[in-house]
């Protein structure tokens, strides 16, 4: 099969839940040899290594160099040690550029401090460290353009996930367009971000399972992220060429459960997301 | 038992993390913006009254100092909000009202590179204005206006904040916005920041024109020296704003003007 020239690898379907098969959410989008991440998962360094072994050579270590990150809730940003040092320490030597709302140069600095041992003996030891792999170049972001090269433009857009900014990502490659809503309750925002894309990445917790949950929980989700429901509502408005479901809540459900909670109110194709799944 | 509170107290406020020091940091630069439009009023009058003989009376001066602070906080506003995906803007200044590690010596370096920066600068224009009066057939009356070394320090002070504010947050930032839409790159790459850079650089030198009127004859020569002057000068400082950050530009304004309005007037007074 012929592949897209914009592609979107899983690298993580994941959510707080330290579930085995799934880790924190990370979307690595591949477009004209170009790799651009979205979001920062824990087990993000792992699997990207593992796309790279199934032949997806873009996302090899030493060129895990751009990252777009969502919101600065620790389920997407665990893996940032990992994906800042790692791939350093394996022979990056471009610094890690990170997009990210206000707070994200704050974040990798003390990230840095935290490692600063370990940086300083890997300078300094008798590792043949480079000098500069180490580093992070922050770029904090409102909504609108925030990057755009020959294969892709990047747009922000809020969403509705807390008090602390979070925002959404639009990617148009050249023949396709991809949606990640990141953490969000529904809005009419996402909806006209994604109209007609070919892709579209949208959290969701299973209505079913939100039934059983604590009422304190079912107040903090309700506000804060994307029921099945309310996301088949969503996207019967956008009309996606696909709606992939990651950062999947099931709370004891199961994944046809989930999708057949969805099919109630939205009929055209959908996939649940798994990590490593290629769109 | 360890953490048991958030370690940093801007984290707790309600309307999320980081949101409280930028809005602090709006105001240190208005303030300081408002320290700078105050702090270059004696200079300035200094020159009305040497080339005029008569002071601005205070109700237009008012009205002119609150036309420039709000030009300040215009391209301050600009350049903050325009300036993180680009690579400029004032993530030194951000990192610093953060508390981010090392922010404090990292401004510090900042600042010392730029005041060398700028007192050579000053102290290389000095020479080559000295080079070129003894060469070119400049007009006669060059030296018609005089102001204390003081009002010269004040204004160095004030220059160093806000032409920085306007012309490199502002400008340049600006600049390379319209570039970055019109070659549709975003960071813009180097040459683009350096065409912004000129750009800005070329803005600040006519900006310096009017004073000129003032010293003394305007001619092709005398035109070409001030733009040439400035916009030298210009361009190290937008280099400084790019690599090293905005404080650096300041400092470096500030250490250049200290030479051209200060130092000068007092070590070769005429
Ligand atoms: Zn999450
Ligand atoms: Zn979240």
């Amino acid at each position: 099969m012929d592949q897209p020239a914009t592609r979107a690898i899983l690298l993580g379907s994941g959510t707080p839940h330290a579930d085995p098969d799934r880790c924190g959410p990370a979307v690595a989008i591949v477009a004209g040899g170009e790799l651009y991440l979205f979001d920062c998962g824990p087990g993000i360094v792992r699997r990207a290594a593992a796309a790279c072994r199934a032949g997806a050579t873009e996302l090899e270590a030493v060129r895990l160099q751009r990252l777009f990150l969502t919101h600065l809730h620790s389920d997407h940003t665990a893996g940032l040690p990992d994906l800042l040092l790692t791939p350093w320490v394996l022979g990056r030597r471009a610094p890690l550029e990170v997009w990210g709302p206000p707070g994200t140069a704050a974040m990798l600095s003390h990230i840095q401090e935290a490692y600063r041992a370990d940086i300083r003996l890997r300078l300094e030891g008798r590792e043949p460290a480079n000098e500069t792999g180490w580093q992070a170049r922050p770029h904090e972001i409102a909504t609108g353009r925030v990057y755009e090269d020959a294969q892709v433009a990047i747009d922000a857009f809020p969403v509705r996930h807390g008090p602390a900014p979070a925002f959404g990502y639009r990617i148009a490659g050249r023949e396709r367009s991809i949606v990640i809503s990141g953490d969000t309750a529904p809005t009419d925002e996402i909806v006209s971000q994604s109209l007609g894309c070919d892709l579209l990445f949208h959290e969701v917790y299973s209505r079913a399972g939100f039934a059983r949950q604590p009422a304190d929980w079912q107040a903090y989700h309700r506000e804060m992220h994307t029921a099945s429901d309310e996301l088949a509502d969503l996207a019967s408005r956008a009309c996606p060429g696909l709606l992939v479901l990651y950062h999947q809540l099931f709370w004891g459900e199961s994944e046809e459960g989930l999708i057949a909670e969805l099919r109630g109110g939205y009929g055209a194709r959908i996939a649940s997301g798994r990590d490593l799944d290629v769109y | 038992m360890g953490h048991e509170s958030l370690p940093d107290a801007t984290w707790t406020s309600t309307s999320g993390p980081s949101r409280r020091p930028r809005a602090r940091l709006f105001g240190w630069i208005a303030a300081a913006a408002v320290a700078g439009v105050l702090a270059t009023l004696p200079y300035e009058q200094s020159i009305t009254l040497s080339a005029e003989s008569v002071l601005l009376p205070w109700p237009a001066l008012l009205v002119a100092s609150l036309v420039h602070l709000a030009l300040v906080l215009l391209c301050a506003s600009i350049g903050m909000r325009l300036g993180p995906t680009l690579g400029l803007g004032a993530p030194d200044l951000i990192a610093w009202v953060e508390r981010q590690p090392h922010a404090g010596s990292k401004l510090g370096r900042a600042i010392r590179r730029g005041l060398l920066w700028g007192a050579a600068a000053g102290i290389v224009t000095t020479m080559l204005g000295a080079a070129a009066e003894a060469i070119l057939p400049l007009p006669e009356e060059l030296h018609a206006a005089s102001w204390s070394p003081w009002h010269g320090l004040l204004g160095a002070f004030g220059a160093g904040i806000n032409e920085e504010l306007i012309f490199r947050l502002g400008v340049m930032t600006l600049f390379a916005r319209l570039l970055s839409l019109l070659v549709r790159r975003l960071p813009p790459p180097p040459a683009l920041i350096w065409t912004a850079n000129a750009l800005a650089a070329l803005g600040f030198g006519f900006a310096h024109l009017p004073i000129l009127e003032v010293l003394t004859e305007v001619n092709h020569l005398t035109v070409g020296l001030v733009l040439a002057g400035n916009g030298l000068v210009g361009l190290l400082f937008g280099w400084l704003y790019w690599r090293s950050g905005l404080v650096a530009a300041m400092a470096a304004h500030f250490a250049t003007d200290l030479v051209l309005k200060a130092l000068v007037p007092l070590l070769l007074p005429l």
